[in-house]
């Protein structure tokens, strides 16, 4: 066993409760979190075609 | 169990560790950079997703509405002596092929009022409609969506990819080139759809 002083980043990546706090939020934020945002923020497409005129597609149609 | 690690393990890097923790560093970077790289220089066009609801009460969806809409209005109608041929009340569509697809000339689809003619395709199992007849130099927005499952939607030879899925439209903003000799490009469906027809899922579009 050596007796040489651990630099901060080998401390960092023995403590595993750490590396678990990390994957579990770098993915749930990148991942779930922004995914689940854009995926809600996707606007209506009636509201785009009334916008630029094309609303009577949205009529009838069977 | 050796989950904890023990306190005084540590000893520096041997040079070719070392070596290799920088390659696999800097690899990991090359990757990721490619990412935005291919979006802003790669061959896909940009697109823009819009989403759309089923209506419960007509037992459609929205796109389905839209899409039926346009095809009634810009489709080619069979003629016979210059008259259009109307078939249980309604006008008959020109179709091609053997799934009887119809045809949408592209210069009769009037302009909206941000200034591009949009065209809808949809896909279904296993077709794409309508087939587009389009101009060289001029720009469309083509709104592409599913009517049932996931489908690809891969336009060749150019190899230009994305996904046509149920309840979002993808608006992609395309230019056939003028120096573009090819004529006819084909729609093949990329993301499999059924074990049925998937591999005979071929759409087309004309460029004149």
């Amino acid at each position: 066993m050596s007796n040489e002083i651990r630099t901060l980043g080998q401390k960092m990546f023995d403590n595993i409760w750490f590396l678990l706090a990390v994957g579990i939020l770098v993915p749930g934020i990148f991942y779930f979190a922004w995914g689940m945002l854009e995926i809600y923020s996707v606007p209506p497409l009636s509201d785009y075609l009334k916008q630029i005129g094309l609303s009577d597609l949205l009529t009838g149609g069977k | 169990m050796a989950i904890f690690t023990p306190k005084n393990w540590w000893k520096p890097l041997h040079r070719g560790e070392k070596i290799w923790v920088y390659v696999i560093i800097g690899w990991g970077i090359i990757m990721t950079v490619m990412m935005p790289l291919g979006h802003f220089w790669g061959q896909n066009v940009s697109q823009t997703t819009y989403k759309y609801k089923f209506n419960p009460e007509k037992g459609i969806n929205e796109f389905e509405t839209i899409f039926n809409n346009f095809i009634n209005k810009y489709a080619e109608k069979e003629l016979v002596d210059g008259k259009v041929v109307i078939v249980e009340g309604k006008p008959k569509l020109k179709t091609e092929g053997p799934s009887m697809i119809p045809i949408v000339d592209a210069s009769i689809v009037p302009k909206s009022s941000d200034g591009y003619v949009h065209l809808f395709l949809a896909a279904q199992t296993y077709r794409f409609s309508p087939i587009f007849k389009l101009e060289r130099g001029k720009e469309y927005k083509i709104h592409i969506s599913s009517f049932d499952v996931q489908h690809g939607f891969s336009l060749q030879p150019l190899n230009i990819n994305y996904q046509a899925l149920p309840g979002y439209d993808f608006v992609i903003t395309m230019k056939p080139r003028s120096d573009e000799k090819l004529k006819v490009f084909n729609i093949v469906c990329n993301e499999f759809c059924g074990s049925s027809g998937h591999h005979t899922m071929i759409g087309k579009m004309y460029v004149k």
